[in-house]
């Protein structure tokens, strides 16, 4: 949920940088609510400069405002929880003709969570710019806590390498490939929840939630850009995943984009199917090794849609909103079934 | 399908097996853990709320079978389920950090936050861990026994 937020603010940075400009000032307002009593307000500044020709800077500070009383709060006696979330992000990176080259890292803080992350990322064009290839690597050092717990420390370590090849297949397409693999390391599970096990008495038993300390992610991505029309273009992806924790996905979402002077305007739709991890149950026929009550574990299928409109005044300044709804149908999840929200966005971008 | 993605991923999906959990002897819980649950715990409002994940039952109480009158004696499934919940809350590898034994022990105590501690403006259940009941509690965590049979008082085994 919050990486949606995240994403959605990152790509209004990128899409709204324009050309022949030294510096980009973002700033962003996002709302999510859902029919899980949980309410979150983003807020996020974003600039991005070129001290040189080929040197770009970049950095950006986002608080998340999380108020929830959800089925998780509620069966591990506790009250509705508000807290703010912080996260700051520096970047530099090399720009030349054909080569690029990143570095950037990310602290996010929040009560019961600390993280620090580092990313690097290359990338390299060949055949007169009409093939890309990349790679990246990342890795977070997260420290766990749980909250008005000062004994409890838990760690959790994460890598990911990616590589992602861009071609320019026509003059109106543009198809990309990427591979992702992630490995964590540590601490997974959430020391708030509980999971159900069946009892004879037919009241079920809450035991602490207990998941594998290891998990490795692979997943593939194919994205097709096709430009339509005088001022259009259709943006299509597939995603599909598997893990070793027996998880397996598939994404598939698409974006009309048309270009009507001075504003863009867009409609998009993503739906998203997964099949449950290994170790997943409702509620598990006896006490086992690993045991959760986490959701996003369980089969589960969503369906993002929403539109989103930008004004742009030349290159000095651009306004843009959208809104996105969702519907989430968790059919082994027993406590809440369906999951219904809205998400909205406003941004100004502004150009120096 | 799964086996399928399994060797894709190249990487085995983890095997499921048994939780071990402590053999916590049952006379002493039904002797002396009952009567503190039921003095602390299992309240309409507290533990015996069909919301939370450690729900204990108790005569004049929250009832396993909602028909029950409120004052009759616990029947064994209820304590039978009773032991069965207190057992899932505490840590076979780390027992004197259960859950059982933190949430109803005061912060300042070195507990862990317990929504009990705020419903009712007093505190938390045990202000101290040397509390004769909390104690009590504790002792059981740690291996305490008692003799076959043993009841607690007013019950009517």
């Amino acid at each position: 949920m919050r990486l949606q937020l995240i994403a959605l603010c990152a790509a209004a940075t990128a899409h709204a940088e324009p050309e022949g400009e030294t510096a980009t000032i973002v700033v962003r307002e996002s709302g999510y609510v859902d029919n899980d009593h949980t309410a979150i307000s983003t807020s996020a500044i974003a600039v991005r400069g070129k001290p040189t020709e080929e040197l770009v800077v970049s950095a950006h500070y986002l608080a998340d405002a999380v108020s929830s009383a959800s089925v998780d709060v509620v069966s591990a006696a506790t009250k509705r929880w508000s807290e703010l979330r912080s996260e700051a992000q520096g970047g530099l990176a090399y720009v030349g003709d054909a080569t690029t080259l990143s570095l950037d890292y990310i602290y996010s803080h929040e009560n019961d969570w600390d993280s620090h992350t580092v990313g690097i990322g290359a990338s390299r064009d060949f055949f007169h710019h009409n093939l890309t290839l990349g790679a990246g690597a990342s890795y977070v050092d997260n420290r766990v806590g749980r909250a008005n717990d000062e004994s409890f420390h838990e760690r959790l370590r994460t890598g990911a390498l990616s590589l992602r090849a861009v071609w320019v297949w026509t003059q109106n397409d543009i198809a990309q490939a990427e591979y992702d693999l992630g490995r964590a390391d540590g601490y997974q599970a959430s020391p708030y929840r509980y999971a159900y096990v069946a009892d004879p008495s037919g009241v079920p038993l809450g035991f602490p939630e207990m998941v594998p300390d290891a998990r490795t992610r692979h997943s593939l991505t194919l994205r097709w850009n096709h430009h339509v029309l005088a001022d259009a273009a259709l943006r299509s992806h597939v995603r599909g995943y598997v893990d070793d924790w027996g998880l397996a996905s598939i994404t598939a979402g698409s974006e009309f984009v048309v270009g009507v002077e001075p504003f863009e305007l867009a409609a998009n739709v993503r739906v998203y199917a997964q099949q449950h991890a290994a170790f997943y149950q409702d509620v598990y026929d006896m006490p086992r090794m690993y045991m959760t009550a986490d959701r996003e574990l369980s089969t589960f299928q969503d369906v993002f849609a929403g539109v989103r409109a930008r004004w742009q005044n030349g290159n000095a300044l651009s306004i843009d909103a959208s809104l996105t709804g969702f519907a989430f149908r968790f059919p082994e999840f027993a406590r809440l079934p369906s999951r219904l929200g809205l998400i909205a966005a406003l941004g100004l971008v502004w150009a120096i | 399908m799964r086996w399928l993605l399994v060797l894709l991923c190249a990487c085995q999906v983890p095997t499921n097996g048994p939780l071990e959990q402590l053999a916590l002897d049952r006379p002493f819980f039904d002797c002396r853990v009952q009567p503190v649950l039921t003095k602390y715990c299992s309240a309409l409002a507290c533990h015996g709320h069909d919301q939370r994940f450690f729900r204990v039952f108790a005569r004049n109480r929250a009832r396993l079978d909602a028909n029950e009158t409120r004052n009759a004696f616990m029947t064994s499934d209820e304590r039978d389920h009773n032991y069965a919940a207190a057992v899932a809350v505490v840590d076979a590898d780390d027992p004197e950090h259960s859950s059982l034994l933190m949430k109803p022990l005061d912060e300042a105590a070195g507990g862990r936050f317990h929504v009990g501690a705020t419903m009712f403006g007093r505190g938390d259940v045990f202000a101290a861990a040397d509390d004769p009941d909390y104690q009590l509690l504790a002792n059981w965590v740690a291996g305490a026994t008692e003799q076959s049979g043993c009841m607690e008082p007013g019950s009517d085994l």
